[in-house]
């Protein structure tokens, strides 16, 4: 018998049990539905943090002076004396050792937030000091003048970059390149001359929160030292970038170890590192680890709504013993019996699987909404409930056709 | 056309409650004849039926039908020979219900693989046939008795069966439409040369036909000519 026969069959006895029909479809929608729902969600999630870090610098891997807790497993918290600090020269001598693998080394201090001021406006900005290595580590995007150089830093010159946000409204009306701004902060005032601006790309998250942004601006490392009365060249941490291709987690040990070399007779203070990487790892983990437990309650629900649809075939395969009867009479072969309940079954489920992916897809939608974050669809997910929706209705109504198409025709045209 | 030898039919071979129900029975129906098969109500007469209209397999016996041995034959085989060879007329009409008319009579065309077009138009002139060419759009349960088994009988001839069964036709009718329906056998019989098989226990319905077969007990007992043409 005709495959579409089935299927306009199965669909004309779907219409006239509308609500026995959708009350059977419902554990294979909520089931479906969330699935959707939550790989919409994570994949969202995972999609904007995963472009959040890389603009960060996924690659980068941060060493840090860390204080060695005693023996009890306490903090003193104290500021980090200089000569447990790692100095220029140190980050020097490892730069020239590990030549070829490291491409950037960059350190920063930031000093807070503060306002600029020209005599066209003032702008709220946050100022970190930074060194020319930077520049790799950042992904600053210089669209006039240039980022922070060597020189600038060593010379600890009193020169700025600031974004393209803050020189509109600091200049409107000229090229701010080599102008002059002023910078307070707390009672003191200090005088900087702009030699960059770069492109401030307003993140996804951010714009979701909608307000008025602070952008940073940077100065050389050395200057933002000298304001926060500290010693320039002394650093607690530093970011490196390693050179494309370099396998960053046996750098970060090599770096680790050769810092550590250092503090081998310091009882307080050691040398650890981190990457973003693994930090996206951890989170990618956690979010993986979310999906699962959720797609377990998923398959769960799609499980009872397997029996659902077997138990309510069982229930329309006795209803109609007497028209299956019939059809064995009128020539029917126990396939072709066989066959029209399984794919009436199927239909149940897919149509069930369709509202699932349209309810998933909404509550994605709505979800990736509430969290401000763009809702990423997955083909996949939606690709595969279908196919599984089908193959539930496959499974769960083998059993019912079986029974219809076993059935004795002689018992069957008797049944009343 | 059928070709019956000692066929004996017994129920839970084996068991202590074991029945037999037909208890050797020999019967010739040629080609184009129009037989009625009557006997009380118990007689075997349903278990013949069945038999004949390869539902069921007889025990023991022989069975011939329009030159094949039936009892050589899979369950497959017997699903192929209903649906080309036999027509179920039913006292309780059968259609499938939720299904209009006229695919109710597509449904044997259906099994037997026969295309949509074909299908159709045949499905068309048997319901012309049966004068319900008006009903074809209709649900059965739209229908009055006389007309669903008017569809019915339309339904059975689909495949241009080589023997029709009517079980009881007219027992679900009133007397004027059950009229209307046993003239449509006649016309079968006589227009179309079609061999009819009707189980009946009405004696005047027998007395139409050409030839009664009398079953009391799962034997036979009567074979009588009836009449040789009927004139209604």
């Amino acid at each position: 018998m005709a495959f579409l026969e089935n299927v306009l069959l199965a669909l004309s006895g779907l219409k006239t049990s509308k609500m026995r029909s959708f009350l059977t479809m419902l554990g294979i929608i909520i089931g479906i539905g969330s699935v959707i729902g939550i790989m919409t969600v994570g994949d969202s999630v995972t999609g904007s943090v995963t472009s959040m870090m890389n603009d960060l610098g996924a690659n980068n891997i941060e060493i840090d002076v860390s204080e060695i807790p005693d023996e009890f497993g306490n903090y003193t918290y104290d500021d980090i004396p200089e000569d447990s600090l790692l100095t220029d020269d140190m980050l020097e001598q490892y730069q020239e050792l590990f030549k070829g693998r490291v491409r950037a080394i960059a350190v920063s201090r930031g000093i807070g937030g503060g306002q600029l001021t020209t005599p066209a406006g003032d702008q709220r900005v946050s100022v970190q000091g930074l060194n020319a290595g930077a520049m790799d580590t950042t992904n600053v995007d210089i669209v006039q003048g240039h980022f922070l150089n060597e020189r600038e830093v060593k010379g600890a010159k009193n020169v700025i970059v600031i974004s393209d946000r803050a020189a509109e409204k600091l200049f409107p009306k000229e090229s701010p390149l080599g102008k002059e701004v002023r910078y307070a902060r707390g009672n003191m005032v200090y005088t900087f001359y702009v030699v960059g601006i770069y492109h401030y790309e307003v993140s996804a998250m951010m714009q979701g929160m909608g307000a008025d942004v602070t952008t940073s601006c940077y100065i050389p490392i050395s200057v933002a030292q000298t304001i926060l009365d500290e010693t320039p060249g002394y650093y607690s941490w530093f970011q490196l970038r390693p050179e494309d291709g370099v396998d960053s987690r046996a750098l970060m040990d090599q770096t680790t170890e050769y810092f550590n070399r250092y503090y081998r007779g310091n009882s307080k203070y050691e040398i650890t590192a981190y990457s973003m990487e693994s930090m996206m790892d951890q989170m990618t983990d956690m979010l993986g680890t979310i999906q699962l437990a959720i797609s377990v309650i998923a398959a769960i629900s799609l499980l009872v709504g397997g029996i659902g649809v077997m138990n309510i075939m069982l229930v329309s395969v006795t209803e109609r013993t007497r028209e299956i009867g019939t059809r064995k009479a009128l020539g029917a072969p126990n396939g072709a019996i066989q066959m029209q309940f399984i794919v009436e079954a199927m239909i149940i489920c897919l149509i069930g699987g369709i509202i699932g992916i349209l309810l998933g897809l909404g509550l994605g939608y709505g979800g990736s909404a509430l969290m401000g974050f763009p809702a990423k669809p997955s083909l996949n997910a939606v690709l595969l409930a279908v196919g599984f929706s089908m193959l539930i209705g496959l499974f769960f109504g083998y059993y019912p056709a079986s029974k219809a198409a076993k059935l004795d025709p002689i018992e069957a045209l008797r049944y009343e | 056309m059928i070709d019956m030898k000692g066929i004996i039919k017994r129920f839970y071979v084996g068991e202590p409650n074991e029945l037999q129900i037909l208890n050797g029975i020999d019967l010739q129906v040629k080609e184009g004849e129009f037989v009625a098969i009557v006997g009380e109500s118990g007689s075997g007469k349903s278990t013949l039926m069945n038999i004949i209209g390869v539902l069921d397999r007889p025990t023991e016996g022989s069975y011939n039908l329009d030159g094949v041995d039936v009892e050589k034959l899979k369950d497959r085989d017997l699903s192929d020979i209903r649906n080309q060879k036999i027509g179920f007329v039913f006292q309780t009409f059968n259609l499938i219900p939720r299904t209009n008319a006229l695919r109710n009579v597509e449904l044997p065309m259906l099994y037997a693989g026969v295309p949509m077009g074909q299908r159709n138009r045949r499905a068309k002139e048997l319901l012309e046939m049966v004068g319900m060419q008006e009903r074809m759009d209709h649900q059965p349960s739209e229908l009055s008795g006389g007309q669903k088994q008017r569809i019915a009988i339309a339904r059975a001839m689909a495949n241009d069966p080589a023997i029709l069964l009517a079980d009881e036709p007219t027992g679900a009718l009133d007397s004027k439409t059950g009229r209307l329906v046993m003239d449509i056998f006649h016309d079968l019989h006589q227009k179309q040369g079609k061999t009819i098989v009707l189980i009946t226990h009405s004696k005047e319905l027998a007395a139409e036909t050409q030839r009664i077969v009398t079953i009391l007990d799962g034997r036979i007992i009567k074979d009588e000519k009836g009449v040789e043409e009927w004139h209604s």
